[in-house]
């Protein structure tokens, strides 16, 4: 007998690659269901980037304790603020656990456009750098892709959502299809000239690149630099699902986008060998409801996708869907960040900014590029910025009075320009998310547990993250230079990745090479799930492209019946 | 929060754009319709009348009255009631109010009158005794009280309504960022 089905195509999430996966599945005439978690997203009522301190009680003041109550995880995201505390979940609600000895920051996002609306917007393609570094030291599983693989979609990605950016010629940092870009400081733009002569183009500051617009496009506005994009844009001016890839898809007439609906399993046809479908509980009435497709893409985020597949048991995978080569869960991945160095720079007393820009300077890796170094494996970028210090200064400071008042007012600080390492982390088996047997979340989902750990190879580049961003320093004539160590735990990057990894063989990971699952052929996973490697570039433009060619390589299978 | 303020605001900035016209051109009825003083208002919750008068005098000590206005004129002392009653764990509020009592206790032990009563050079002393801690490690819990009191009289004070809109000319919509501009003199205090 024919399977019924309720839709062509079954869309786990609606963040970064829900959206695209979305996108693509719609404009290719399937109709696609999109299941959101969290509730729905008015722009008009839920954004608040022009929210200024005063209009709110406490101002954005201080450690946030009052959100700490529910938020006691979220809070340490820089943006789960006063403001923006709404678009991030309640951690009681939603638990997670993991070993005392090994904490585990895991950020996450409930609502339609996911993480999107609160994602730091940075954009860098990988390189062969990239992608062939687990086959040459061995660390992790070959990718079944190379840069040449990817770098067409990369294109298709880049000149939907709009990326300002300056074309530079590194073959570590490829070229990309980009608006003009942002302007750096006139301190970041002496710096980058003493920074390249005094280490003879090795190391090379280039304005960042975001995914926010310099220029109107695509029907959405260039950039208005109000500054805090994590709080929404009402102009849609940086990407974000809810902006841009969900419209796109709801224009075709073929999306369903159903919010409130927490994805429990992936239904199994042990007969036909395929996901059945999605059962899902209503977050607000708890009813269950199976959905029926085609095919499914999880786009739930990494840890989300592999908890629903760890959850989705069966006779035939009794340890989790799709895991016949028992990788499922394991080699999980975050970027290490946040130590480098900052400096005070003089001679430009007379100048300032005008506007907030919603982005900072890029250091493209140099570290073993051209030739190995004798300490640690693989490489970091370097993400930072200047400005003068305001009247914030004030609060710590020695003074009081009418002058100390006049000089807070009226006299900017001295500039410093400081920046930070985002270092490759090694895969590693033991890095892994299970699920944890005696914890639940609010809709009685097994909850899950991480045990992810930095090791030796990720303190040793920690360590010259701070020395290398010293000696640029130094090199681009700063004083006061101070090293910034910090040690912030797995997970609090917001670059989940790992766990359902793409492989060139079924037995040493979960996915092939067209983020097909190798066990379950109407699967695809294409979050940071899939990822086998980390390299030190911010991850989600690379899940995009490969969201998007796995929506062309499965709607092509179901054209040919072959899905 | 003033929503329907704010939704006005932005159906404005919407239709700006959806109009092809520049946001530098917001009209400034616009801007001065953009939200409300929350400067901290209503009786005391937690701060007695006598921890307010210290709290006051010393945060128009620190920044006072000028052709700008003084740290109690923009409703500094309410706001720290406010953060002290409400955002505080019960044992940092706690804490906090030791620290005020040290704050005093060593005012008059070594100037025989409390902080609000102290006039002239004795009061100049004290504060510059607690001032110096500012920065530093190794604090008694009067510097911590006043290193902790003076971070709030400035947050309170530059995160106020008129300093952000009527001082410092925040434009919330810039509409262009520029890295390199001539800093402008000033001669106001």
């Amino acid at each position: 007998m024919k399977e019924q089905y309720d839709f062509d195509a079954i869309v786990v999430g609606s963040g970064i690659t829900g959206g695209w996966a979305a996108k693509e599945l719609t404009e290719a005439g399937l109709k696609t269901l999109v299941l959101e978690a969290g509730g729905p997203i008015d722009p008009a009522r839920d954004f608040v980037e022009h929210v200024q301190p005063y209009e709110v009680p406490y101002r954005v003041w201080g450690d946030r304790t009052p959100l700490k109550r529910e938020r006691p995880v979220q809070t340490d995201c820089y943006a789960c603020d006063e403001i923006g505390h709404k678009f991030f979940v309640n951690d009681l609600e939603n638990p997670y656990t993991h070993p005392d000895e090994a904490p585990f920051a895991w950020f996450r996002g409930r609502q339609v456009g996911g993480r999107s609306i609160t994602w730091g917007r940075q954009v860098y393609r990988w390189s062969d750098l990239d992608f062939e570094a687990n086959a040459k030291d061995g660390h992790g599983t070959d990718w079944p892709i190379r840069y040449k693989d990817l770098a067409p979609w990369y294109s298709h990605v880049e000149k939907f959502i709009g990326i300002s950016g300056a074309r530079e010629g590194l073959a570590q940092l490829p070229d990309g299809e980009f608006l003009a870009p942002m302007q750096m400081t006139a301190v970041e733009h002496t710096a980058r000239q003493r920074i390249l002569k005094s280490f003879n183009g090795e190391r090379l500051m280039t304005i960042g690149r975001a995914a926010v617009l310099t220029e109107n496009h695509n029907g959405r506005a260039a950039c208005h630099y109000c500054g805090p994009c994590e709080r929404g844009c009402i102009t849609h001016s940086y990407f974000n699902s809810i902006g841009s890839t969900l419209p796109a898809a709801n224009a075709t007439r073929n999306l369903t986008l159903r919010a409130h609906s927490v994805a429990a399993e992936l239904t199994y046809d042990a007969k036909l060998g395929r996901i059945r479908g999605v059962r899902v509980i209503d977050a607000n009435t708890l009813k269950d409801t199976e959905y029926k497709a085609r095919v499914v893409f999880l786009c739930a985020s990494a840890i989300e996708s592999v908890r629903l597949l760890l959850n989705s048991k069966s006779a035939q995978f009794p340890d989790g869907l799709a895991n016949s080569s028992g990788t499922l869960g394991r080699f999980v991945m975050d970027h290490h960040y946040g130590s480098g160095a900052s400096g005070a720079m003089n001679g430009f007393e007379d100048r300032q900014t005008f506007g907030h820009r919603p982005n900072g300077i890029y250091i493209a890796r140099f570290r073993n590029v051209s030739s190995p170094h004798p300490e640690f494996l693989r490489g970091y970028g370097m993400q930072g910025g200047s400005s003068r210090s305001d009247w914030h200064r004030g609060a710590t400071m020695q003074g009081y009075g009418a002058d100390f008042k006049k000089s807070l007012l009226f006299e900017p600080g001295p500039w410093r320009l400081s920046a930070a390492g985002w270092g490759e982390t090694l895969p590693h088996p033991d890095n892994r998310v299970s699920i944890d047997p005696d914890v639940k979340d609010k809709w009685g989902i097994p909850a899950a547990r991480m045990d992810v750990r930095w090791r030796e190879n990720e303190r040793a580049m920690q360590r010259d993250m701070m020395t290398a961003m010293a000696e640029m320093l130094e090199a681009a004539g700063c004083s006061d230079i101070k090293l910034q160590p910090v040690d912030h735990p797995p997970g609090h990057c917001i670059h989940e990745m790992g766990g359902a990894r793409m492989s060139v063989t079924r037995d040493v990971g979960v996915l092939n090479a067209w983020n097909q699952a190798w066990d379950v052929h109407n699967l695809f996973v294409t979050d940071g799930a899939c990822m086998a490697s980390t390299a030190c570039q911010n991850p989600s433009i690379t899940y995009m492209a490969l969201t998007a060619r796995a929506c062309d390589y499965a709607v092509g299978r179901m054209r040919r019946n072959e899905l | 929060m003033p929503q329907s303020n704010n939704i006005d605001r932005r159906t404005l900035i919407h239709n700006l754009v959806k109009g092809g016209l520049a946001l530098g051109l917001l009209p400034g009825f616009a801007e001065a319709a953009w939200g409300t003083v929350a400067i901290g208002s209503g009786a005391p919750r937690v701060l007695d009348a006598k921890q307010n008068g210290m709290i006051a005098v010393i945060a128009d000590a620190i920044l006072p009255r000028s052709d700008t206005p003084s740290a109690t004129d923009l409703g500094v002392v309410p706001w720290i009631d406010v953060i002290v009653s409400d955002y505080f764990s019960a044992e940092r509020r706690a804490m906090f109010l030791d620290d005020l009592k040290a704050m005093d206790d060593f005012a008059l032990a070594k100037s025989g009158a409390c902080i609000a009563a102290l006039k002239g050079d004795a009061f100049g002393a004290v504060m510059a005794g607690f001032d110096a801690a500012c920065g530093k490690k190794d604090q008694t819990p009067a510097q911590r009280g006043y290193v902790q009191l003076k971070e709030l009289i400035v947050y309170g004070y530059f995160t106020s309504k008129p300093v952000q809109q009527d001082i410092f000319k925040v434009v919330i919509i810039p509409g262009r960022f520029d890295g390199n501009v001539l800093v402008k003199p000033t001669s106001a205090t």
